[in-house]
C-alpha cells in the first residue's frame, strides 16, 4: 500500500524520476515544458563555442525582468504626481526596494547587450541560412521589441533623465514624413510628455510589449527545433543527421544541466552588478530645464550622436535603412557556404561589411558616452575641451 | 531510432514544395459557385469587421481634449518684468523687454524640443541636448537646429496683464508697445 503522499506525487509526475535511457527520452517528450527540446541533441550543439549561451541568457534576463517587474508594479503608481515619490520610496522606504530596482535596471541593460551579442553570434556563424531565414527575422523583431521595452521603461521613474530622453526621442518622429507627427501624438496622447504619455508608456511597458515579446520568444525557440536544431558546421553530416554518423547525447541530463548552469551564471551576473552599482535617479522631471548634457541610455547614444548632426538622416533615414537591411539580410545573402562556422572564410565580404557597421556604431556610442560634455560639445574624457 | 525524430532541414534540391503545391492549388474550374460566394462573403465580412474594430480602437487613442497647458499664457502686468531677458520657465518662453517694448521668443529648440538656455553672456541661447546655438534674434549660429527660434505674439489682456500666444508666430520686428 502506497502512502497518500506518494500517490499525490505520482498523480503529478506519472513518469517518475527517469532511471534509464528509455525513461530519460520519455521524460523530455512527456513534459509540456521540456518538449520544446528534442529528446537527444547533437553533442556539437552543446559545446559552449556553438552559441556561447547568448540567446539563453537573453531569455533568462527576460524572465528575471518579468519577475522583478511584477514586484515593481506593486509599489509603483503611473502618475506624474506619484511616480517620482514611489521611486524615492523604493530607494529609501521599501525593504529591498533599491536592490529590486537595481535588478530590473541591470537586467534591462544586459538584455539589450545580450540581444545584440546574440545577433552578432548568429551572424558570425552564418546561422540565418536556409531554412532558418524567418527565425532571423523574428530575432530582429525581438531586438526591436527589447529596445521598445527599454524605451517605454525609461519614462516611468519620471526623473529628469526620463522626461528629456522621451521628449527628444518623441520629437524625432516629427522628422518622419507624413505619418511622423500624428504618430507622436498617438504615442504621447498629447502634444507634450505628460500624464497621458506616462500612462500609455506604462501600459505598453507592463503589458502590451511583454506579451508580444513572450509570444515571439515562444515562436523563436520553437522554430529552432523545427528548423533542424542549431546550424551545423558540417552540412554533409547534417543532411544525414542520424545517430550513426553524428554524435548525439540525451537532453536529460546533458542539456538540462547546462540550462541550469547558465541560469545560475545569469543570476549571479545580475546580482553582482545590482549589489555593486545603484540605478541612477536624477531630480524630478522639470519641463523648464533639461539636464546639461542630456544623454540617452548607451544603446541609443549612437543614435543621439547621429541626431546631433541631422535629425532626419540620423534619427530616421539611417536607423530605418539599418532595420530594413537586418530584416531582409537572410533573403539577400544567398551565399550557401559557411553556415554553422565561426568567421567562415567563404563569407569575407558579408563579415567585413557587418564588422564595419558594428564598428561605426560602436565608435559613435563611445563618442556619445565619453567625448560629449555640456551642450553636446566635444570634450576629452581626461578633461579639457577641444574644437 | 527512426529518422523521424530528427527533423531534416529542407533540402533545396528536393522539390517537395512543388509537389505540395500541385496537390493543393486549385484551378478556377475546380471552385463551384457556392464555394466561391461563401469565401467572398466570408472575406468581406471578416475584413470589414477587423477594419471597423481597428479604426475604432485607433480613433479612441487619439485624444479629443488636451489637458495640458493652453498655448496662450497669462503673465503678470508689464511693469513686473525688468528691462532685459526674463525666462518664464513654466512656459518655456523668453520675455524680452527693451524700454517699453515687449517681445517673446520661444525657448523650445527647433531641433528636438529641448528647452534652450540663455548664454552666460546673455547674448544668445544654446541647447544642451545636441549643441545648437542661437543668437539673440533667435537665428541659428550653428548646430543641427533647422529653423530659428520663433518670435511669439504678445498682447495685453483686458485687466492689463501680458499675454503670450505660443501658437502664433510673428516676425522678429513685431513688438508690443506699452
Amino acid at each position: 500500500m502506497r502512502s497518500p503522499l506518494k500517490k499525490l506525487i505520482h498523480s503529478i509526475f506519472p513518469l517518475g524520476w527517469p532511471r534509464n535511457h528509455r525513461e530519460r527520452l520519455q521524460a523530455v517528450r512527456g513534459n509540456l515544458w521540456l518538449h520544446v527540446f528534442p529528446a537527444r541533441v547533437r553533442t556539437e550543439s552543446l559545446h559552449p563555442k556553438a552559441t556561447l549561451g547568448l540567446g539563453l541568457i537573453t531569455f533568462y534576463l527576460f524572465v528575471i525582468l518579468c519577475g522583478s517587474g511584477l514586484l515593481l508594479m506593486m509599489v509603483y503608481t503611473p502618475s506624474t504626481a506619484l511616480a517620482y515619490r514611489d521611486m524615492n520610496d523604493l530607494a529609501h522606504v521599501v525593504s529591498g526596494g533599491r536592490f529590486l530596482r537595481n535588478v530590473h535596471r541591470w537586467s534591462a541593460h544586459l538584455m539589450v547587450l545580450f540581444c545584440i551579442l546574440h545577433l552578432v553570434r548568429v551572424f558570425c556563424t552564418g546561422a540565418y541560412r536556409k531554412p532558418r531565414e524567418f527565425n532571423w527575422v523574428i530575432g530582429v523583431i525581438l531586438l526591436g521589441l527589447t529596445l521598445g521595452l527599454s524605451f517605454t521603461g525609461y519614462l516611468l521613474p519620471w526623473d529628469q533623465l526620463s522626461f528629456w530622453a522621451i521628449t527628444v526621442s518623441a520629437n524625432i518622429l516629427d522628422y518622419v514624413p507624413l505619418l511622423g507627427a500624428p504618430l507622436r501624438r498617438l504615442l504621447l496622447g498629447g502634444e507634450e510628455v505628460g500624464q497621458a504619455a506616462l500612462l500609455r508608456f506604462y501600459v505598453l511597458h507592463v503589458f502590451a510589449l511583454p506579451t508580444v515579446t513572450f509570444l515571439l520568444i515562444a515562436v523563436h525557440v520553437w522554430r529552432v527545433r523545427k528548423d533542424g536544431g542549431l546550424a551545423c558546421s558540417d552540412p554533409e553530416l547534417h543532411r544525414e543527421n542520424n545517430p550513426e554518423t553524428v554524435s548525439h547525447v540525451l537532453t536529460w541530463p546533458h542539456l538540462l544541466l547546462r540550462l541550469i548552469l547558465v541560469l545560475q551564471a545569469t543570476l549571479i551576473m545580475v546580482f553582482f552588478f545590482s549589489i555593486l552599482w545603484d540605478a541612477p535617479l536624477l531630480e524630478i522631471a522639470n519641463p523648464a530645464h533639461p539636464p546639461n548634457p542630456s544623454k540617452a541610455p548607451w544603446y541609443f547614444l549612437g543614435l543621439q550622436e547621429m541626431v546631433a548632426h541631422s535629425a532626419f538622416w540620423g534619427g530616421f533615414m539611417i536607423p530605418t535603412l539599418l532595420a530594413v537591411l537586418l530584416l531582409i539580410l537572410p533573403y539577400v545573402d544567398r551565399n550557401p557556404k559557411g553556415a554553422g562556422i565561426w568567421f567562415s572564410r567563404d563569407r569575407r565580404f558579408a563579415l567585413g561589411l557587418f564588422a564595419f557597421c558594428l564598428f561605426t556604431l560602436a565608435i559613435l556610442t563611445v563618442i556619445g558616452l565619453w567625448f560629449r560634455g555640456p551642450n553636446w560639445a566635444w570634450q576629452w574624457p581626461w578633461g579639457g575641451s577641444g574644437g | 531510432m527512426s529518422q523521424k525524430q530528427y527533423p531534416l532541414p529542407r533540402d533545396p534540391n528536393e522539390n517537395t514544395t512543388q509537389r505540395r503545391e500541385a496537390k493543393t492549388s486549385v484551378s478556377p474550374s475546380d471552385v463551384d459557385r457556392r464555394t466561391f460566394l461563401t469565401w467572398v462573403a466570408g472575406g468581406v465580412v471578416s475584413t470589414g469587421t477587423l477594419l471597423t474594430m481597428g479604426t475604432g480602437a485607433l480613433r479612441l487613442l487619439i485624444p479629443n481634449v488636451h489637458y495640458g497647458e493652453s498655448p496662450r499664457v497669462l503673465l503678470d502686468p508689464p511693469g513686473h518684468y525688468p528691462v532685459g531677458v526674463t525666462y518664464l520657465d513654466k512656459h518655456r518662453v523668453y520675455l524680452i523687454r527693451k524700454g517699453d517694448q515687449f517681445r517673446a521668443l520661444s525657448g523650445r529648440c527647433t531641433h528636438l524640443g529641448c528647452a534652450v538656455n540663455l548664454d552666460a553672456s546673455g547674448r544668445g541661447f544654446h541647447c544642451p541636448c545636441h549643441g545648437s546655438r542661437f543668437d539673440e534674434q533667435g537665428e541659428v549660429l550653428r548646430g543641427p537646429a533647422p529653423r530659428p527660434l520663433p518670435w511669439l505674439w504678445v498682447e495685453l489682456a483686458v485687466d492689463g496683464r501680458l499675454v503670450v500666444d505660443r501658437s502664433r508666430e510673428v516676425s522678429e520686428s513685431e513688438h508690443l508697445q506699452v
